[in-house]
C-alpha cells in the first residue's frame, strides 16, 4: 500500500506543518502508564501493525517532503550538522546500503534500487532524484553515503563508533534535534554523551543500554521511544539556533497551550551495520499538538498526570519550566473525574 | 525572572573530567610529565616520586627555567613544548605514561596532541590547578579559554553564554549555549 | 536467533588437518562483514545439533563468497570431525549470520597481528583490509610446517618483509622481543592457543603496556564432563546434557534459545541464573561474585549430577 506524500509544509516561520487525521491516528503515544519513569525502555524491532509507525525500520510518512525541505534548509545554513569522521567512512556506505534497501522494499512506489555489482542506480520519486554512482567510490555522490541518504530519509541520524567495550558518537547528520549539539557531541563515548540526562544515570540505565547495544547482531535491530515537548512544531530545536527558539517558551499561556504546544515523540532505531561493526541510531520525531493529542479522550487524560506529576528535574531537563504551568492547566479540562489526584502526596 | 531561566550553577554531569593527584604508574617504561610553570610546586612531590623510580623520567616545562630534580626540557611557548612533545613521543614506545599538570584549558590541549601521537586515554593521568578553562560557544562553534565563572561572553560572536555541566574531551571544553533567549546580547552585570 | 542458508561451493584441503570450505547464498546475497567476524555454523552429528563458531577468513570487500577453514581437532566433539568428512560441496548449511568480537581499532597506528596456528584464519581476513586501507601492519604466524601452516605460502608471497613466520621446528616465537620493539600508537592482535595468547599478554604487562592495546580471540570449544540434568525452574522441563555436549547445546536441541555469540565463555552473553545445584565456572567472563548467581551454559557444567536454571 502506498503511502500518501503532501507538497511541503513548514516547520519555521509561519508553521504551516498540520497533522491529518490518519497521522494523528497512527502518532505514537510515549505513556504506558499514568506517570513516567525511566527504564531501559529497548525491544526488538519486530515489524508491527501494518499502516502503524511500528511496520517498517525506516518510516516514511505524509510529511516526507516537508521533512526533507526541512533538512536541506538546516543542512545549507549550517554544514557543521553533518560529520563523518575519518574512520567512519565505511559505516557512512552502511547506512546508505541499510536505508536505500530498506526503503526501496518498503515503498517500492516511491523508491527503486538496483544493484549491478557496486554499480548502484537509486531513483527517489517523491524527490524526483535520479542517481548512479558506485558503491564504495565517495566522488560519484554529491555528498558523503551519510548525508546523501540523510537528506532523503526522515529522522536524524548518529552513527556509533564500537570499540574499547563502548560506542562513541563519531558520526551524524542532525538536523532536528531535542537540543542536543552534534558538533560538540562528536567524538564522546555513550555515557558521556547521554550526560545531560538527569537520574538516569544513578539509575544504572545507560549501563544497561550500553551493553545491550554492544552485543546487536546484523538484522536484529532494537527500538525505543523518547519524549520531550516543544513549542510550535519546530524541528530544529537544537542548541546552535537556541536563541531563535528559546524565547517561544515564554509565549504559552493557560488559553493557547493547546494549539502552541507539541507532544515531541522520538522513535529511535539501533541497527548494528555489518561492514563497520557500527551501531546506527536512527531518531525518529513525531510532532503533534497537544490540542490534537486530546481528540483522543484516553490520551488526554494520561498526558495530564504525566505531566502533571512529572519530577521537578526531568521537566527541567526536557525545557518545560516556563510553560508547565499554563500546560498542566489547560490538560486540566480533560481529566475532571474522581481518582486524578497526585498519588504520591497521600500518606501511607 | 530572567534568573529562572538560567541553568541551575553547574554541577558537572557524568561527562565532566575528574582529576587526582599524581602518582607513578609502576609498571610504565618511561614517565613523561608535561607541565605549566606555574603548577610546578603543586607537582613537587610528584617530581620527587618520578626521581625514584627506576625507569626514565622526563619533565617537559612551559616556562622558565629552574633546576629540577629530573631531567627537564624548558619551553619559551606553547608551539615549542607541543613540538618538542611530538619528538619525545616519536621516539618512544607503548609503555609510556604521561602525567599533566596545569590549568584546565592547558591539559586538554596537550591531551589532545598526545592522542593524536598514539596515547590511550588510560595512559594519561591529569592534575588540575586554577586558572583558565575553555568554553565551546555552540552558536559560533569557537572554543576559547576563560577565567572561571557561570556565564561568560563568546569571544567571538558576543553572545552571552551560560556554561552547562557537558564536558567534551575532543574539544577540552564545557558546553556554552545562549544564557537568555530573550536578550542574547546581554552585558554582563559585574 | 536467525540463520540463513549457505551452499558449499567448494572444500578443498589446505593442510592434511585443516580443511577449507567455500560458502555461497542460496538465494540473494550473503550479508557483509567486518574483519574478525565469525559465522556459528549448524551441524548434526548423529541425533545431537552441535553450533561452532568459525572466523570467516576470506577478504570482507567479496560478497560472493565466504570461506572458512577448520582444524581437525585432536579429541572433537564431532563439529571438526563432521566438517571434514561429513560435508561435500553442493551441500546446504545453516549458519548464524556474522558477529565480530575481534574487530580491528580505529586509532592505532600500527597493527601487530600474531596467529598461532587455525589463529591465522580471522588474521587472512584483517590483512585484506589492512591492506586496503593501507595501514601499517605486520604478521607474526606460528605454525608447524606441514600441518599446521594453511596460508604461509600465500601470506608470505603478499606480504614480503611485513611477514614473519615462525616454523616450530626451527624458531619459536618471541612475544616481548616483538613488541618491545613497537612505536608508542601499536594495538596487538592475537589469536591462536591460549598459551601464545598468555605469552603475549605477559610480554605486554611486563613492558608496561595498557591492556587495552591488546586485544585476543580464543579458539575455545567445551571441553566435555560428565552428563547431568539441567531442571528450568519456570518452564517446569529437564534437559538431559550429555558428556560432549555443552548445556547451551542442550538447551538448543530442547528448542530453548539462549543469547549467544561466542560459544566460548568469553562474550558474557548467554548468562543465565542458576538457582540449584553446584556448578563447574569454566568461563573467562563471570566475576567470583557474579559466578554465585549466574553461570555461562557454552563451556560451565554441573558438578553433581543435576543443576537448576532460571528459564
Amino acid at each position: 500500500m502506498s503511502v500518501l506524500i503532501k507538497p511541503a509544509q513548514t516547520y519555521r516561520g509561519d508553521f504551516s506543518f498540520a497533522n491529518s487525521a490518519k497521522a494523528i491516528a497512527r502518532f505514537p503515544f510515549p505513556f504506558p502508564e499514568d506517570r513516567y519513569l525511566y527504564s531501559v525502555n529497548i525491544e526488538p524491532a519486530t515489524p508491527r501493525e501494518p499502516g502503524s509507525v511500528y511496520e517498517h525500520w525506516f518510516d516514511i510518512d505524509e510529511h516526507y517532503r516537508s521533512e526533507m525541505a526541512e533538512c536541506s534548509l538546516v543542512l545549507d545554513s549550517d554544514p557543521r550538522r553533518a560529520i563523518v569522521m575519518p574512520h567512519m567512512q565505511t559505516a557512512s556506505w552502511d547506512a546508505l546500503e541499510l536505508i536505500m534497501e530498506n526503503l526501496a522494499t518498503d515503498y517500492p512506489d516511491w523508491f527503486t534500487l538496483e544493484r549491478e555489482g557496486d554499480h548502484w542506480r537509486w531513483t527517489n520519486r517523491a524527490l524526483e532524484i535520479e542517481q548512479s554512482f558506485r558503491f564504495g567510490d565517495e566522488g560519484t555522490l554529491p555528498y558523503s553515503p551519510l548525508e546523501y541518504i540523510a537528506r532523503q530519509t526522515q529522522g536524524d541520524f548518529a552513527l556509533l563508533d564500537q570499540r574499547d567495550d563502548d560506542l562513541y558518537v563519531d558520526a551524524g547528520v542532525v538536523t532536528g534535534p531535542a537540543d542536543w549539539s552534534l558538533a560538540f557531541d562528536a567524538g564522546m563515548s555513550f555515557k558521556q554523551w547521554h550526560a545531560p540526562v538527569p537520574l538516569a544515570h544513578q539509575m544504572g540505565v545507560f549501563e544497561r543500554a550500553l551493553k545491550y547495544l554492544l552485543a546487536l547482531r546484523a538484522g536484529a535491530p532494537v527500538r525505543r521511544l523518547n519524549w520531550t515537548l516543544t513549542v510550535h512544531p519546530r524541528l530544529d530545536t537544537s542548541p546552535e539556533t537556541y536563541h531563535l527558539w528559546g524565547k517561544d517558551r515564554g509565549t504559552v499561556t493557560a488559553g493557547n497551550a493547546g494549539e502552541q504546544m507539541y507532544l515531541r515523540v522520538e522513535l529511535q532505531l539501533m541497527a548494528r551495520l555489518p561492514r563497520s561493526n557500527a551501531v546506527m541510531f536512527s531518531i525518529r520525531t513525531y510532532l503533534c499538538s497537544v490540542a490534537d493529542i486530546c481528540t483522543n479522550a484516553a490520551w488526554a487524560r494520561r498526558l495530564h498526570r504525566v505531566l502533571r506529576d512529572l519530577p521537578d528535574p526531568i521537566a527541567d531537563y526536557k525545557g518545560m519550566t516556563r510553560y508547565r504551568t499554563a500546560l498542566v492547566e489547560w490538560l486540566g479540562q480533560f481529566d475532571r473525574q474522581a481518582g486524578g489526584h497526585l498519588l504520591h502526596s497521600k500518606p501511607c | 525572572m530572567t534568573q529562572a531561566l538560567l541553568q541551575r550553577p553547574i554541577e558537572p554531569l557524568h561527562s565532566a573530567p575528574r582529576y587526582a593527584e599524581l602518582a607513578p604508574f609502576e609498571a610504565a617504561h618511561f614517565h613523561l610529565l608535561v607541565v605549566q610553570h606555574r603548577a610546578i610546586e603543586a607537582a613537587a612531590n610528584f617530581i620527587a616520586e618520578l626521581e625514584k623510580q627506576p625507569r626514565e623520567a622526563h619533565v617537559l616545562c612551559l616556562g622558565t627555567v629552574s633546576p629540577l630534580a629530573v631531567k627537564a626540557t624548558f619551553c619559551a611557548n606553547e608551539a615549542d613544548l607541543a613540538d618538542a612533545l611530538l619528538r619525545v613521543l616519536a621516539a618512544s614506545t607503548a609503555g609510556t605514561r604521561l602525567y599533566l599538570a596545569g590549568d584546565e584549558a592547558f591539559i586538554w590541549r596537550i591531551q589532545r596532541a598526545a592522542r593524536n601521537a598514539g596515547l590511550l586515554r588510560e595512559q594519561i593521568a591529569a592534575m588540575a590547578i586554577h586558572g583558565a578553562r575553555s568554553v565551546f560557544c555552540v552558536h559560533c562553534m569557537s572554543t576559547h579559554d576563560y577565567e572561571a565563572g557561570d556565564e561568560v561572553t563568546c569571544s567571538t560572536c558576543r553572545v552571552r553564554l551560560g556554561v552547562r555541566g557537558h564536558f567534551s574531551e575532543r574539544l577540552g571544553a564545557w558546553l556554552g549555549v545562549c544564557a537568555d533567549a530573550d536578550q542574547p546580547y546581554a552585558e554582563p552585570t559585574s | 536467533m536467525n540463520t540463513l542458508d549457505v551452499v558449499v561451493t567448494s572444500a578443498r584441503m589446505l593442510t592434511p588437518f585443516v580443511r577449507e570450505l567455500t560458502l555461497s547464498a542460496r538465494s540473494g546475497r550473503l550479508p557483509a562483514f567486518s574483519s574478525g567476524s565469525h559465522i556459528q555454523l549448524c551441524m548434526h552429528t548423529g541425533q545431537r545439533e552441535l553450533r561452532n563458531a568459525y572466523s570467516l577468513v576470506g577478504d570482507p570487500a567479496d560478497t560472493r563468497n565466504w570461506r572458512i577453514a577448520v582444524r581437525l581437532a585432536d579429541r572433537s566433539r564431532g563439529g571438526s570431525a563432521f566438517i571434514h568428512a561429513g560435508i561435500e560441496s553442493g551441500m546446504t548449511l545453516r549458519v548464524t549470520p556474522p558477529v565480530n568480537l575481534f574487530a580491528l581499532h580505529p586509532a592505532a597506528h600500527r597493527h601487530v597481528l600474531i596467529a598461532g596456528g587455525i589463529g591465522i584464519t580471522p588474521m587472512f581476513a584483517h590483512v585484506a583490509e589492512l591492506l586496503r586501507r593501507r595501514a601499517d601492519f605486520t604478521l607474526h604466524y606460528a605454525y608447524r610446517a606441514g600441518t599446521s601452516d594453511a596460508y604461509a605460502k600465500d601470506l608470505r608471497e603478499r606480504l614480503g618483509s611485513r611477514f614473519h613466520g615462525y616454523d616450530a621446528a626451527v624458531a619459536r616465537f618471541d612475544a616481548l622481543r616483538t613488541l618491545a620493539s613497537q612505536p608508542l600508537g601499536t594495538h596487538a592482535y592475537v589469536c591462536g592457543p591460549q598459551s601464545l595468547i598468555d605469552a603475549v599478554h605477559d610480554a605486554a604487562r611486563t613492558l608496561g603496556w595498557h591492556a587495552r592495546r591488546v586485544h585476543a580471540e580464543a579458539f575455545v570449544a567445551p571441553a566435555p564432563g560428565v552428563p547431568f540434568t539441567a531442571t528450568l525452574v519456570r518452564s517446569e522441563r529437564c534437559v538431559n546434557v550429555a558428556a560432549d555436549q555443552s548445556l547451551l547445546e542442550a538447551l538448543e536441541s530442547a528448542g530453548i534459545e539462549v543469547p549467544n555469540l561466542c560459544r566460548g565463555g568469553v562474550c558474557g552473553q548467554c548468562a543465565t541464573r542458576h538457582l540449584a545445584g553446584q556448578i563447574e565456572h569454566r568461563d573467562q567472563f563471570l566475576s567470583d561474585d557474579s559466578r554465585t548467581t549466574h553461570l555461562m551454559p557454552c563451556v560451565s557444567r554441573a558438578r553433581g549430577a543435576t543443576l537448576s536454571l532460571d528459564l
